[in-house]
This record gives structure tokens, C-alpha cells and sequence, in this order.
């Protein structure tokens, strides 16, 4: 049964049509992220010098940095990212070794599925009313770091969830028949087994919560000053870019696009950093 | 014992002798046993002895139920609801399928390994030594001792002796597979059943699994493959069951010339 030659070359001529279009569309993909990569660049070194790490942020005309933004956002993120990897690692635990089947876990994972799809001012507005206006009664870099979590939160969930029911059945079984009980499977075989899913996880929320601004607008709001205090409202990097990009002034719109390389490379630099920790020495 | 499916008994002429172990011999008592997924009965009314330190083998078609029968006896099952079994099964006369019983300790009495090799993601001693550290405190040199031992008897133990801190996933798939019965071994485990007859596994890591012996240990073998066994390591008794039911319990080449119907759809599914 051999295939005829116009066959052949009609499927060759189909596969060449489809490849060059993945190759086009990947290519287009990439031109876009060059593109902004360039521009981020181009206009963030232009701000980048010592004053960057050592002032505040300046009013209009005078010299100034950003370590109060930089400062409040890695403590902020750091809050976040505390709470978030406590409750998504453990909840997904729950969705997928525990829920299964069950209703509760069915209409859990549902919700943590909105939630993920949520738009972050929603979130920002829900922190906004419970904690800033009924809570602490003032902005603050806490509610800031819930506002993050709330974010942070479904998306390690879902990720850890994900990647533990990729788990094989067997392996689950093999730890359980030597006797340990289930939890500690979990803990010594299963999370370890899935470690560099769970990290893709955490990495993704924190690249999302590093430039998030919506909801830190209603809830750590901004300081001019220097402040180590969570209590109190907090400077942070998303919110100093989007107030000083707005401006007509050179030298702040400048600061905007040096905080806004600050969080690209803070992003990328703490997931090559992740990724050399957590690096599985146990694949070969 | 007539529970022992009578029809293949009347099948006739074999030499069924090895169905009756006398009682002291009986290490594991399988009485009357039912198993459900749910609705669907997988498991009817098995009845059988397994004997104290000899090979068992489990021997039928796909489906038959095998890795049920073997999944009743460390109660996996009880991980998954809506699996339930019913009847008897006396490990050393004392029943394993009554409620109470702490499901911890007897897995930790039956170990089990499975088809496809499951070493866990640490280095190949932290494999070897996740059963025991579950229930002893040993010294390091007492640990030492309890691994080497156990990949002694696993036959692993001149592979890997100079690379014990490296990841047991390193190992090739026979290897693998030797590192998983090593780690049963040493929680010791008093009855082992392994799933799939190691012949199939390449590299002559089934040659070496056969050399396996674990004095005082309860083996049983798991296949749905005709073995072929090596001098020295025949397998007491071989148990052939048709689709939910037992039908034949006795010597492997008894069985094999006796029950023509099993031996027919073997060969057949299995060329």
C-alpha cells in the first residue's frame, strides 16, 4: 500500500504551511517581549545610580532614590509570599489527597478557581474594607501583604494541587506500605517528589505580586519616607512607578522606569535563585 | 478443604497436596474473602493458605483479580473509599480485615512492592532506611549494618556501596526495583509479595532477583506471565484463578498440566 507521490507532497506541503506559521507566531511572540525588554532597558539604566539605593523618594525637582519603595515592597512581597506559600501548599495538599470526591473539596477548588481569576482591584477593595477601614483603621504595609497573599495564595494552590496529583498512585502506595502513615508520606516523599512544581508555583505568584498595584493602591497606599513599619502605610515600587510615570516631570518619570527595571530584574533574579536552590539532585 | 474451588479439584487427577498445609505451616489464612470496588465484586469467595517461609505464586489472566487478591493483605485498599472487603484473612491467626486493627503496623509486617519500581526521591540509603526510621531509633553504625543488610539480601549491594548518598533515581530500572525490595527488607517486612514476576525486567536484573533469598520471610509472587524459574528457587505452590475466582491451587507444574482451560488462555494471552 504504497502512498501515492501527490499524497506525499500535498502532506509535506501541509506540514510546511504549519510549521512556518508556529515559527511566524513564535517569532511575532518574541518580538513583542524583545520589544519591551528593550524599552525597559533603554529607560530604566537611564534612572539607575547610587542615589536608586540610598534616597527616597524626592518631590518633583529634587534628587531622589527609591529605597522606601524598594524596601517596602520586598517586605511586603516577603509577607505575602509567607502567608500565600503556608496556605496554597497546604490547601493544594488538602484538594488532592484529601478532597477527592469529596463535595467540599469539589466547591473549595472551585472557589480557589475564581479566586485566581479575581481582578486584583477586587482583591485591593476587599482587603481595603475589612482590614484598612474596619481593621487597623489606616492603610498599612500588612494589609498591603494580605492583599498579596489573597493574590499569591490561589495560584500556589492550584500549582501544588496540580503537580501532586501528577503523583504516581504508586508511589503514594509504596511509602504507605512500609507502614508510615499518610501525612508522612506526603511530607518526606510526595512534596519532595513534586518540589520543582511547587517552586514554578511560588515563582509565578511572586512574579504576579511584585507588580501588582491595584491592590496596594487601597491598602499599604505609599510614604514618601523611609519606614520600617508594617503598621504604618508603606512606600512600594508599583505604586511610586504608576504615580511618578503620570507626572510631567523628566527626572521622575525616569525613577518610574528604573523601578519598574528594579522589578523586572528582582523577578528574574530570584527565579534563577530559586531554581539553583531547589534544583531536584534527586533527578537524573 | 473444599472451599477451595471444587470444580477445579474435580477438574481432576492433580496432585493437590500442597492446598493442604498443615496449620502450623499456615502463615496467612485467606478464608471466604470478598472484594468490591464499590458495586463490582471483584473477588469471590477466595479461599486460601499460604504457607510460612515458601514462595507463593499468583498466576492468571489480566483482570482476574491478583493485584486485588494482594492488595486486600496490607488493606492499601483502605486508602480509597468505596473498596471494601469481606471474610477472613488470619495473619498468624489473628484476622487483619477486622476494624481496629492498626493499619500502620501490619503494612509494616507485610511489605509490599510494586510493578513498576518506586524509589522515593532521596539518595539510595534514605530509601533503604525510610521504613526503619519510621519505627526504630538505630545509631548510625546500627543503620549502616541494617542497609547494607538489606541490599545484601536485595542483591544490590555491590552496585551501589560507593554511591549509597546518590539519588536512588540514578539507578537503572532493575536496580531500581532491587533498591525497593532492599527497602521492604530492611523494615523488615515479614511476608513480601512483589507485583509482576521480575522476568520481565531487563538486564538480567531478574537472574538476580531470583538469588534473593530472605531466610524466615513469607514470599509471594505476583504474575501474569508464564515464569520460568531457576533451579533452586521453584516456588512451592502456584496459584491459578480464573476471572473473581480461585480455581486451582497447587504445584506450578501440577497446575499447569492439570488445568487445561488456565494454561490454554495463558499461553494464548500471553505468546
Amino acid at each position: 500500500m504504497a502512498m501515492s507521490a501527490a499524497r506525499v507532497a500535498s502532506r509535506r506541503f501541509a506540514n510546511a504551511v504549519f510549521v512556518s506559521f508556529c515559527a511566524l507566531v513564535t517569532l511575532l511572540a518574541l518580538t513583542a517581549l524583545a520589544l519591551i525588554l528593550y524599552s525597559l532597558i533603554t529607560q530604566g539604566l537611564a534612572g539607575v545610580n547610587l542615589d536608586l539605593f540610598t534616597k527616597s523618594t524626592p518631590a518633583a525637582g529634587t534628587p531622589g532614590g527609591l529605597i522606601n519603595a524598594i524596601v517596602g515592597s520586598i517586605m511586603m512581597c516577603a509577607v505575602g509570599m509567607i502567608i500565600a506559600l503556608v496556605v496554597g501548599v497546604l490547601a493544594g495538599t488538602w484538594l488532592a489527597e484529601y478532597a477527592a470526591g469529596s463535595a467540599y473539596g469539589t466547591v473549595v477548588r472551585f472557589l480557589n478557581d475564581v479566586l485566581l481569576s479575581a481582578p486584583s482591584i477586587l482583591i485591593g477593595l476587599f482587603v481595603y474594607w475589612t482590614l484598612v477601614k474596619y481593621g487597623f483603621g489606616h492603610f498599612s504595609g500588612f494589609a498591603g501583604g494580605v492583599a498579596l497573599a489573597l493574590i499569591a495564595a490561589p495560584v500556589i494552590t492550584r500549582t501544588t494541587e496540580d503537580v501532586l496529583k501528577l503523583q504516581p498512585t504508586s508511589l503514594r502506595e509504596s511509602g504507605v506500605a512500609l507502614g508510615a502513615p499518610v501525612w508522612h508520606v506526603i511530607r518526606t516523599v510526595l512534596w519532595r517528589s513534586g518540589s520543582s512544581g511547587i517552586v514554578t508555583g511560588a515563582l509565578l505568584a511572586f512574579a504576579r505580586i511584585s507588580g501588582e498595584t491595584a491592590p496596594l493602591l487601597f491598602t499599604s497606599l505609599n510614604n514618601q519616607f523611609f519606614s520600617w513599619n508594617m503598621s504604618r502605610p508603606m512606600a512600594n515600587l508599583p505604586v511610586v512607578i504608576f504615580q511618578d510615570a503620570l507626572t510631567p516631570y523628566p527626572d521622575l518619570n525616569r525613577l518610574a522606569w528604573a523601578g519598574a527595571l528594579l522589578i523586572a530584574t528582582a523577578v528574574l533574579t530570584v527565579t534563577i535563585i530559586a531554581r539553583v536552590v531547589s534544583k531536584d539532585q534527586h533527578r537524573p | 478443604m473444599t472451599s477451595l474451588a471444587p470444580e477445579a479439584l474435580a477438574q481432576g487427577g492433580g496432585d493437590t497436596s500442597i492446598a493442604r498445609i498443615e496449620p502450623p505451616r499456615v502463615k496467612l489464612d485467606i478464608q471466604n474473602l470478598d472484594f468490591f470496588y464499590g458495586k463490582t465484586r471483584a473477588l469471590k469467595a477466595v479461599s486460601m493458605p499460604v504457607a510460612r517461609n515458601a514462595v507463593t505464586a499468583l498466576i492468571g489472566p489480566s483482570g482476574c483479580g491478583k493485584s486485588t487478591l494482594l492488595r486486600t493483605l496490607n488493606r492499601m485498599y483502605g486508602l480509597y473509599p468505596g473498596h471494601r472487603a469481606t471474610g477472613r484473612i488470619l495473619l498468624d491467626g489473628d484476622d487483619i480485615l477486622r476494624p481496629g486493627v492498626d493499619l500502620s503496623m501490619l503494612r509494616a509486617k507485610i511489605g509490599m512492592v510494586f510493578q513498576k519500581p518506586t524509589p522515593f526521591p532521596m539518595s539510595i540509603q534514605d530509601n533503604v532506611a525510610f521504613g526503619v526510621r519510621l519505627y526504630e531509633t538505630l545509631s548510625r553504625g546500627d543503620m549502616h549494618d541494617r542497609i547494607e543488610d538489606a541490599l545484601r539480601r536485595a542483591a544490590l549491594w555491590d552496585e551501589v556501596k560507593d554511591k549509597l548518598h546518590t539519588s536512588g533515581l540514578g539507578l537503572s530500572g532493575g536496580q531500581q526495583q532491587r533498591l525497593c525490595v532492599a527497602r521492604c527488607i530492611a523494615a523488615q517486612g515479614r511476608l513480601h509479595h512483589r507485583h509482576r514476576h521480575p522476568q520481565s525486567r531487563p538486564g538480567g536484573s531478574a537472574q538476580r532477583l531470583h538469588r534473593i533469598h530472605v531466610p524466615g520471610r513469607t514470599r509471594g509472587v505476583r504474575s501474569d506471565r508464564r515464569p520460568v524459574h531457576h533451579a533452586g528457587d521453584q516456588p512451592r505452590i502456584r496459584l491459578y484463578h480464573r476471572p473473581l475466582r480461585l480455581s486451582r491451587v497447587g504445584e506450578h507444574d501440577v497446575c499447569l498440566r492439570t488445568v487445561k482451560p488456565v494454561r490454554e488462555r495463558f499461553v494464548t494471552i500471553f505468546p
